[in-house]
């Protein structure tokens, strides 16, 4: 077994919930794995440190950390209440437009149509925006408190897509429903990184360190007009 | 004495394993020798884990060491036992031994 092939994804992982020496305990781990522990090993050792890693956050920050997941968890099933009675608004509008004997392949269509163009939009910026008050929440670590929001969000629509996959297999008609949400739930879960993106950024560009830079750029800038003037 | 000042038995375990390893502990053989002469196995996130709590008290102190090809070249981040830390051993020792004592059914076993 060679370190330098760890198990896909599992270094990003672990860089992302260890704030104490990641790379060493990375490394510790590549050593063990190296020298002939398996790879279901080495799968369970990162999952206890993800869990070791929430378990020392709700013990250090436990009120904002629980909130931020419970805002998160909280906010999912209201996108989708918001997004269903929008939709219940929708067709009954357009059923008094066009009247309830619209042929099927029209329907099907408009469907499809507002899925693309209305429903999944507004639902992946819906969850951009919890994204952000989620990662704005809880600011120790806003990347691993986004990432267990993406999980509820998984959580919430995969059993959807997998319900849509083992009815509509049977059907061609329907067959590329379960693909269509599947890439829905990744806009979505696209839209809550972007959502913690977005405020980490605006943390970052507030730091200490980040205003001296600017201060110290903005002083450059001053001194190097004034020098052109003086030309 | 602080709310969380007495330590906790991984933290007593991975400073004694520490102190038995000497200038060769890092997160590997620690993890290891726990598992040694204890019988359990530990996970390596929780050796990290107290190293972190250990080391935010001032009971030990950190040294990065060499990246070796094992590890994909990441350096190694060895550990020592401080003064604080010693105290601390000794205090939980004391501790134990006056715990022991006065078990009946226990009398005469060392802890």
């Amino acid at each position: 077994m060679n370190a330098h092939r760890l198990p896909p994804g599992t270094s990003w992982l672990l860089r992302q919930v260890s704030s104490y020496r990641a790379e060493s305990l990375i490394g510790d781990l590549a050593e063990q794995y190296a020298s002939g522990r398996g790879t279901a090993w080495y799968y369970r050792q990162v999952i206890l440190a993800v869990a070791t890693c929430h378990v020392r956050l709700v013990r250090l920050h436990g009120v904002r950390f629980l909130g931020a997941i419970a805002l998160g968890a909280g906010g999912v099933p209201l996108c989708i209440a918001l997004i269903e009675w929008l939709s219940d608004i929708f067709w009954h509008h357009e059923m008094l437009i066009f009247g309830s004997n619209l042929p099927e392949n029209r329907l099907r269509t408009i469907d499809l149509v507002m899925f693309w163009v209305a429903w999944t939009p507004l639902t992946a910026l819906l969850y951009g925006i919890i994204g952000r008050f989620v990662a704005h929440i809880y600011r120790p670590h806003p990347k691993l408190v986004v990432g267990s929001f993406v999980c509820v969000i998984l959580a919430s629509r995969l059993p959807w897509t997998l319900k849509l996959f083992l009815v509509d297999l049977d059907d061609s008609q329907y067959v590329s429903y379960p693909v269509q949400d599947l890439v829905a739930t990744f806009l979505c879960v696209a839209g809550a990184w972007c959502g913690a993106l977005w405020q980490m950024s605006i943390d970052s560009a507030s730091t200490p360190r980040a205003v001296a830079q600017r201060r110290t750029r903005d002083n450059t800038h001053t001194i190097s007009d004034f020098d052109g003037e003086g030309r | 004495m602080g709310k969380n000042s007495h330590l906790s038995t991984h933290e007593l375990m991975t400073l004694l394993a520490i102190l038995r390893l000497g200038k060769e502990a890092y997160g590997v053989p620690i993890s290891r020798e726990i598992e040694a002469q204890s019988g359990r196995e530990v996970a390596v996130s929780g050796i990290y884990a107290a190293l972190e709590r250990l080391e935010n008290r001032g009971l030990i102190t950190a040294e990065l060491g060499e990246a070796t090809p094992q590890r994909g070249g990441r350096a190694k981040t060895y550990f020592r036992v401080t003064a604080a830390g010693l105290r601390e051993i000794h205090a939980a020792k004391r501790a134990f031994t006056n715990l022991w004592r006065g078990v009946p059914g226990l009398e005469g076993r060392s802890p």
